[in-house]
């Protein structure tokens, strides 16, 4: 049974971990998992090409392909493909799998299956650092969200990290999340309050909260690219290191690793990404959560696949669950955040039943 | 009772309305208030015909109320009926008005007219004020905004004081409440100057704009914002304003519209737009805005005006706003030979 045994294979311990089928280690050979990684980008590619040519306006593929390869600034159609569609699938596309591999990180490196880049407070940090500066700057660019919604995500990571490393045995995954949990209901509370004393401030930024793509130019994707970038690079480089300390931090001590650097780094990755990722297109949740369950189902637990898979995986996700948040009540739109939410809100239940039968 | 607009459609025209700082010219109320507008005024509201028949017994959207004496001590909603208390130089104790929020307890200035509130009255917050801090002021009159048509919010309102309700919504709609208020403060007579002062300044402004509606008889009007659109039409009150001015309005989703007479749209629906001409309100003139390039490929006049932060729909203040801002747009565009 292979969902069995994938499902199994969801538990990061070594001493629990089964002894994988035949057919499953040859499913996860080398050459097998290295062609799926060409297939994740034949449909990130795919999703890509959809997001182009699928929207509001009803566009021929002959303007589209003209719009990409023989643009005219003066037809309409072909500003919509340039100027609103393609700068939304590369945002769709970063964000995407930026929240996915953060989140891989997040579960693997806390050792808890509904662990996401959430447990570090990077939500709620960017959130409350959104929130602040609408109320006390009257702020209202997407530049400038961008800007507090980075800062308040940082700022609140770094203060769980501090909190979880507090006393004996350094930033233990107990510790993260107990730290994560309790300054995510604290500064929660704080966004709360101001948004229910301020309406204004409400108002202002309740889109923002819904979390979407739309309307992000290529001008604010390429001011956080950097940080995305650099998290993905950090992140694949540390994938060999994660799938050591997912065995357990003794095990990982006792096969050398110094864990310490290792759940920084991982910790710098995944404020990088989450961080970024949230200041470009707001909170935008379950991606984190769904599509790291989803990768280990198809490739176990080697974080070397997982992170990479999840990227790809996640930036498709991403991108078509934009092409359905757009045509579903077409000539309206859903932001994203919702789509999202409609489509991992059945599998966060299903994965919650699973561990509970489990 | 008047419907709202779909669950998204008022929070983002709220927010729109809420977004900017300073970045609009102030411009004169097109009618001026009383000079006793000063931040000294702390007297409760008075009456010009204070010898008026009373007890009297005046109707709102939600039933009647019979007033044996003049009202006193009224507390109002929403940016719009603030307005009627300047029109009226009335003073009321409290203000809760969700667009605007003062620094101090007292709500004295309405910024996007730059007008004093009579009697610097006590700031009650937003749409969902304080009961108790209501109560605290022993009103004995209050005027409720009721676009959000809350019937459990108007009942706990009317168990504190007799509650006069209008949707005010619409076009004109303060016609109706600026009567009832009248009637409930023994002001008749200045309310039907207020009106007819708005009817004739009205009457002026189409006659301005009749060249114009001929030379393009059609318009679609678009709010933008920085990530998105929304279309009006001639269900909302401020698309009902343009059709004031003899314009016809059109879309260009057609059927899909939301019965409220605003939908946020895609910004790849403006390709559709199919009239004269386009009006766009925005709140700043600086940025660029999503639907930029994509309207100025779309071959017909682009009209833009700004709106004011804070401002209301509806009022005799808030409408000729827009409808000035409207005209001298279009006055730009096809100037007189």
């Amino acid at each position: 049974m292979q969902l069995s045994a994938a499902a199994k294979g969801n538990t990061v311990t070594a001493t629990t971990a089964p002894k994988p089928s035949m057919a499953l280690r040859i499913a996860r050979s080398r050459p097998i998992l290295s062609a799926g990684l060409l297939v994740g980008v034949g449909l990130l590619l795919i999703a890509m090409l959809s997001s182009i040519a699928f929207g509001a306006a009803d566009i021929s593929p002959g303007d589209v392909w003209a719009a990409i390869f023989a643009f005219d600034p003066t037809s309409t159609d072909h500003l919509i493909i340039r100027t609103l569609r393609v700068p939304r699938a590369a945002v769709a596309a970063l964000v995407g799998a930026s929240l996915a591999v953060a989140g891989a990180i997040m579960q693997g490196l806390t050792r808890n299956p509904l662990g996401d880049p959430g447990i570090l407070g990077i939500n709620t940090g960017a959130a409350l650092g959104v929130v602040g500066a609408v109320f006390f700057l009257q702020i209202s660019s997407l530049s400038l969200y961008a800007l507090f919604a980075f800062a308040g995500a940082t700022l609140t990571a770094l203060a769980v990290y501090g909190l979880g490393s507090l006393g004996r045995g350094g930033p233990t995954p107990l510790k993260l999340t107990i730290a994560g949990a309790a300054l995510t209901a604290l500064l929660s509370s704080f966004t709360t309050g101001v948004l229910i004393l301020n309406q204004r401030t409400l108002e202002e930024v309740r889109f923002w909260l819904a979390g979407s793509v739309a309307g992000r130019d290529l001008t604010l994707l390429l001011q956080i690219a950097p940080y995305l970038v650099g998290g993905l690079v950090l992140a694949l480089a540390l994938g060999q290191q994660i799938t050591t300390i997912a065995l357990g931090e003794d095990i990982a001590k006792g096969l050398g690793q110094r864990t310490g650097w290792v759940k920084g780094l991982s910790a710098l990755a995944v404020v990088l990404l989450a961080g970024g990722s949230v200041a470009v297109a707001g909170p935008i949740g379950f991606i984190g959560l769904v599509i790291p369950h989803a990768v280990r189902f198809l490739v176990g637990v080697d974080y070397r696949w997982i992170l990479p898979y999840s990227a790809l995986i996640g930036a498709s996700f991403l991108i078509f669950s934009d092409v359905a948040a757009r045509l579903i009540l077409r000539p309206m739109e859903l932001p994203v955040g919702v789509m999202t939410a409609l489509i991992g809100g059945p599998f966060f239940i299903y994965l919650v039943r699973w561990r509970v039968k489990k | 009772m008047k419907s709202l607009p779909n669950p998204l459609a008022l929070p983002l025209l709220a927010c729109l309305f809420l977004l900017l700082t300073a970045c609009v010219s102030p411009v004169t109320p097109p009618v001026t208030p009383s000079a006793s507008s000063s931040t000294t005024v702390a007297a409760p509201a008075t009456t010009d015909n204070a010898a008026a028949a009373f007890p009297i017994t005046v109707t709102h959207d939600r039933g009647e109320i019979t007033f044996e004496k003049p009202a006193e001590r009224i507390i109002v909603f929403s940016e719009e009926f603030i307005e009627l208390f300047i029109a009226l130089d009335l003073a009321p104790v409290g203000v809760a008005a969700w667009r605007n929020e003062p620094t101090g307890e007292t709500f004295t200035v309405l910024p996007y007219l730059e007008q004093v509130i009579p009697g610097a009255p006590i700031y009650l917050a937003g749409n969902e004020p304080n009961l108790e801090a209501i109560a605290a002021l022993q009103p004995d009159l209050i005027l409720h905004h009721d676009y959000a048509d809350d019937t459990d919010l108007y009942d706990s309102l009317a168990q504190i004081a007799p509650t006069m309700a209008y949707s005010g919504a619409t076009v004109g709609g303060w016609k109706r409440a600026i009567r009832g208020l009248a009637q409930a403060t023994g002001r008749s007579d200045r309310a039907e100057a207020v009106i007819a002062d708005y009817d004739t300044r009205l009457a002026a402004l189409q006659a301005d704009m009749a060249p114009m509606v001929e030379i393009a008889p059609e318009v679609t009007v678009l709010l933008s914002g920085i990530d998105f659109i929304g279309v009006f039409d001639e269900r909302f009150a401020i698309g009902s304003l343009m059709q004031t001015l003899g314009f016809t309005l059109t879309t260009p989703i057609g059927d899909a519209m939301d019965p409220s007479g605003y939908t946020a749209i895609s910004v790849e629906a403006l390709r559709d737009i199919d009239s004269d001409t386009v009006m766009v309100l925005r709140f700043d003139s600086e940025q660029e805005h999503i639907s930029d390039p994509i309207l100025a490929s779309l071959g017909m006049p682009i009209l833009r005006t700004a709106i004011r932060p804070g401002m209301g729909y509806t009022g005799p203040y808030a409408e000729f706003i827009y409808l000035e801002g409207f005209a001298a747009a279009f006055h730009e565009q096809f100037p007189a030979p």
